[in-house]
């Protein structure tokens, strides 16, 4: 019997992403339908977090309304709620946000802890994870000062900025691991 | 049992979403390329999703994975070409039946040729040809698919290949 020449035509599963922002709608639609809205754990492994241990290095953030950034945190970056702490009357004080394996610490501005502007930098493992995590700040209708695309210094990122102007950037690690591998010395140093 | 498969058990809606990000190019790499367009592609895909989820909630889905997704993105694009046949054979359409003679064929098939030659084809035709040769579906699990019995199946992929091949040999005849 003669050969099926339609035979050749088979075609095996070729991955292709769809448009960032049809991905990130999708994955807010899914998500909303879900009933959940935090970015989930990737693998037990990458999100090891041992909650016994206190990390070396903690970011301590003061708000005027602490409330409203744990809803735009976790909105528009997926940090989670990991500990809060709340007066009598409901008052926000002190809350414990969690990425991927790291902390930030949100409090209530009052007395000397006055709300100042800070700077923090998230790391995720690869770009299709800024793309994702891009759209989803994009849809949450943040205000985004750095658009996403490769900064001088080799990182895919983009920068978010929260309603009371602290600033948020995402963005891989972009061979820094490799740069502090390398011998210390004045020969180093990073061009700009 | 793997920490995965528990969660599947109890946490489907989890697992579903963390596998979002992984799945997503594969449901719309399965898409594309059938659908011929992305616009058309993308909006099956996002009924591909909101399908699962609607059996996660439900807790009907036996075996949560990548390859259970592109089978429901399969599912949604038959059911596509059936509201298209239905569309077409409402709007009055008629296309060529001659009965078809099954002649051994021995050209060589260019691919990206018959991709596009088949986005020509009438849908149950497209979908026939579709499953059984892109997808490499077995006649039985065709048949299943498009809801109609294995004999009538057979015959819709007799007149399918004819009209592939009609179509095929008159842009070859185009493009000489």
């Amino acid at each position: 019997m003669a050969p099926d020449p339609l035979d050749t035509l088979r075609l095996p599963i070729v991955p292709v992403s769809p448009r960032a922002a049809f991905a990130a709608e999708l994955r807010r639609r899914v998500a909303d339908d879900l009933g959940r809205s935090q970015v989930p754990e990737e693998s037990e492994a990458v999100m090891a977090v041992d909650l016994n241990r206190i990390p070396s290095v903690t970011p301590v953030l003061h708000y005027n309304d602490p409330e409203a950034a744990l809803v735009w945190l976790g909105e528009t970056l997926g940090l989670t709620e990991s500990w809060a702490n709340r007066a009598a009357d409901g008052t926000l004080e002190n809350a414990e946000v969690r990425w991927r394996a790291g902390f930030v610490s949100i409090n209530l501005a009052r007395g000397p802890y006055e709300a100042r502007h800070a700077s923090i930098w998230l790391t995720v493992p690869d770009r299709s994870e800024v793309d994702a995590l891009h759209g989803r700040a994009v849809a949450a209708g943040a205000n985004i000062t750095v658009p996403l695309g490769e900064s001088g210094y080799g990182f895919y990122t983009f920068t978010a900025v929260d309603p009371e102007g602290n600033t948020w950037m995402v963005g891989t690690e972009g061979g820094l691991t490799e740069l502090r591998r390398s011998k210390p010395g004045p020969d180093n140093r990073r061009r700009p | 049992m793997s920490a995965r498969e528990e969660r599947a058990g109890t946490d489907p809606e989890g697992v579903l979403l963390a596998l979002y990000d992984r799945a997503l190019p594969q449901v719309f790499g399965y898409l594309l390329p059938r659908c011929g367009n992305a616009s058309l592609a993308e909006d099956l895909t996002a009924d591909t999703f909101m399908a699962a989820v609607a059996a996660a909630k439900k807790r009907t889905i036996p075996d949560l994975t990548i390859a259970w997704l592109v089978g429901v993105a399969r599912h949604k694009l038959v059911d596509h070409w059936r509201r298209r046949e239905r569309e077409e054979r409402s709007l009055g359409a008629v296309h060529g039946g001659r009965d078809a003679v099954d002649d051994p064929w021995d050209e060589h098939v260019n691919a990206e040729q018959a991709y596009v030659v088949l986005t020509q084809l009438p849908p149950p035709q497209r979908a026939a040809l579709a499953l059984r040769y892109l997808d490499g579906l077995p006649v039985a699990q065709v048949a299943e698919l498009l809801g109609r019995s294995e004999r009538a199946t057979e015959t819709l992929l007799v007149r399918a290949r004819a009209a592939f091949r009609r179509a095929y040999e008159e842009s070859e005849g185009d493009g000489a």
